[in-house]
């Protein structure tokens, strides 16, 4: 029973890192810079699907659609106008404008909604199914569900469309693939698109499980940075594997070891991934040493 | 010649205007307060700001203290660090305050060392005291951990409300000391920290349950509290929370939520969580700020509170005379009896308050 239960909160932790960490690790695998303004684009996310959903009353479903396009024009945007200008800048300038959009992103919707806590109207609190030992609500299913289709959705971004290919190819080297024809500013919108699509929908859903505030990206940005890391940096299935190992280290360690451990379990693993293996689970060692 | 003439006219009008200055400068008393206007915490730090601009427009329209004008210098800290020093650094600096505010003790920890240095009162509403004995300037002016946690666990326990108790706690000062404080009533206590910020508390509740734990002390932020109670309610867990402050743990804005993990919590508090909404000060503060509905009014009153203190000490000594502003407010008393949140004065720096306890059922918070 209490194995089971730790398992799933595990399982919960994880998924929302992974809707992060995946579109960071396409982020940085394509321009190497540490996207640090993602977890407000997906606080932003979750904010547009409470305007559709709370403030126009439309059903949530149709706020999680609209906030995965905004998110999608957020990264489009964050791209054109914070990230290209410096393209040919040192990687440092790139990782102080992204801490520059998020702190105006996090000001922006205090500036618009207040830094009061908002909450969707899912309904009355009620407690969770009960099965195979442990508790679990229909909302942590959701999340689970959602992101393992978005996870596939991913893989079959990046392995089956034209755009995902020469993602790849840019991202293993964009002089290369320039040379071959390929118009690598337009796959880098389309990557921060589709990252950030991600990103709103990952907010929106975590958003479902613990509210909304402007500061509600801060911590599973860094959580899914860590997990970026330690799966494998420019690595999609790394990035969905730590996810899942930090989401269960931590929770099943907080079992065996003072609760107030509990973020620096994530941390912990961090530096002895960086030490050991900087390369990650699935990174290969030629390109962790050139990051 | 020409250019004598503009030198000298450059001259006059700069004595005029530094004259002009000076001469503000003197027509009004300044007053700092740095504390989250953004973020985590803003949802206290805004209402204490309120109040203690309702309190310096009546102090002012009513003539001021002796003839000058209280003028409050407002920055936002947003409950970081380094934002907090910077602010605090910028009104020292520029505005030369006479009194320094603040809400957390977070905050308060680093602003004191610029305060003490300064030799100015910083007046902190934090619930713990460890400021104190490292900066003489320093007055505490909200509830205090040790004596509210003590009054907590002792009703508890006196009236047999758990047989196993916890402590669901962000390792900060004012739950160390809150801890300190239930100790002295109950020495076995079961110990669930974590980072302030996080809000998964899935696994630490599931401990707690394995532990046999049937209630939980803590003292949080709204943000902290809304988790604890939906998690409890969604795992099914049978377990009581013992929360600090009443009007914080399950302030207007939650309680519409109607959580069934309500029941059965029990809190303290040194003003009625419910009739302080309906109070004179709240309509007033209501009237002055409308968007403020459900906000925490404890913190406008604390904020007014504040300004009223610091208005007596100014009126007995005179703005320039800090050992006597220092002295005044160390020896205050309110024998005016014109405190919103019912405060008897200082004693060892530390406001001393009326606590009483508190439980919520169907009903709201019930008196006990």
């Amino acid at each position: 029973m209490v194995f089971q239960q730790l398992v799933v909160n595990g399982i919960i932790a994880g998924s929302e890192y992974a809707l992060l960490a995946i579109g960071l690790t396409l982020i940085f695998g394509i321009l190497r810079i540490i996207h640090f303004a993602h977890g407000e684009v997906a606080m932003v996310g979750a904010y547009v699907a409470f305007v559709v959903s709370v403030s126009l009353g439309l059903p949530l479903p149709v706020g999680f659609v609209v906030a995965i396009c905004f998110g999608a024009l957020l990264g489009m945007a964050v791209n054109r106008f914070a990230f290209k200008p410096l393209r040919k800048q040192h990687v440092w300038i790139g990782l102080i404008a992204a801490i520059a959009v998020s702190i105006l992103l996090q000001n922006i919707i205090a500036l618009f909604f207040g830094n009061e806590i908002k909450t969707y109207n899912l309904g009355p609190v009620e407690k969770g199914m009960e099965m195979f030992g442990f508790i679990i609500t229909k909302t942590q299913v959701l999340i689970i569900v959602v992101a393992v289709a978005l996870m596939i959705l991913t893989w079959f971004f990046i392995k089956k469309t034209k755009t995902g290919q020469q993602a790849r190819a840019v991202a293993d080297n964009r002089h290369l693939a320039e040379s071959l024809g390929i118009d690598s500013e337009k796959v880098i919108a389309s990557t921060f698109a589709f990252g950030s699509a991600l990103a709103a929908a990952g907010g929106v859903l975590i958003a479902m499980e613990t509210n909304l505030d402007p500061m509600m990206g801060l911590m599973p940005n860094i959580k899914a940075f860590a997990a970026v890391i330690v799966g494998g940096v420019g690595s999609v299935p790394g990035a969905i594997l730590g996810s899942y190992f930090i989401g269960l280290t931590e929770n099943i360690g907080i079992w065996y070891l003072p609760s107030g451990y509990k973020d620096a379990i994530a941390f912990f693993i961090l530096i002895v991934f960086l030490l050991f293996r900087p390369q990650g689970i699935l990174g290969k060692k030629k390109e962790g040493i050139e990051q | 010649m020409k250019n004598t003439k503009i030198l000298i006219f450059t001259a006059l009008l700069s004595v005029v205007l530094l004259s002009g200055c000076s001469q503000i400068q003197n027509d009004e008393i300044e007053i700092g307060v740095v504390t989250p206007l953004t973020g985590n915490g803003a949802t206290l730090g805004k209402p204490m700001v309120e109040g203690m601009e309702l309190a310096i427009s009546e102090i002012n329209s009513q003539g001021g203290i002796n003839g000058k004008q209280l003028k409050l210098h407002i920055e936002d800290g947003k409950l970081e660090g380094q934002a907090t020093t910077n602010a605090t650094q910028f009104i020292l600096n520029v505005h030369n305050p006479k009194a320094m505010v603040t809400l957390y003790h977070v905050d308060a920890e680093v602003m004191s060392p610029l305060t003490k240095q300064e030799k100015i009162p910083l007046l902190h509403a934090s619930f713990a005291r460890s400021i104190l004995p490292k900066d003489p300037y320093a007055f505490k002016i909200n509830f205090d951990a040790v004596d509210g946690c003590k009054q907590l666990v002792e009703y508890a326990k006196e009236n047999n409300k758990y047989r196993k108790l916890g402590a669901l706690m962000s390792r900060v000062a004012y739950n160390e000391y809150c801890l300190q404080g239930a100790k002295e009533v109950e020495s076995s206590i079961e110990e669930y920290w974590y980072v302030f910020g996080n809000t998964d508390f899935k696994t630490l509740l599931l401990k707690a349950k394995e532990d046999g734990v049937d209630a939980l002390l803590t003292v949080g932020i709204d943000f902290e509290y809304i988790e604890m109670y939906k998690q409890m309610a969604e795992l099914g867990y049978d377990i009581d929370l013992f929360c600090a402050t009443a009007s914080e743990c399950i302030n207007p804005g939650l309680e519409s939520k109607n959580y069934p993990s309500f029941q059965g919590t029990v809190s303290v508090d040194f003003v009625h969580p419910r009739e302080m909404d309906k109070s004179a000060f709240a309509q007033k503060y209501y009237a002055a700020y409308p968007n403020s509905k459900n906000a925490v009014v404890t913190y406008a009153g604390i904020g007014y509170d504040a300004i009223t203190i610091l208005k007596d000490a100014f009126t007995e000594c005179g703005v320039a005379d800090q050992e006597c502003v220092q002295s005044a407010l160390e020896s205050y008393k309110n024998e005016k009896r014109d405190s919103v949140i019912g405060t008897l004065g200082f004693e060892d720096r530390v406001l001393k308050l009326d606590y009483d306890i508190y439980e919520f059922n169907e009903n709201g918070w019930q008196l006990k």
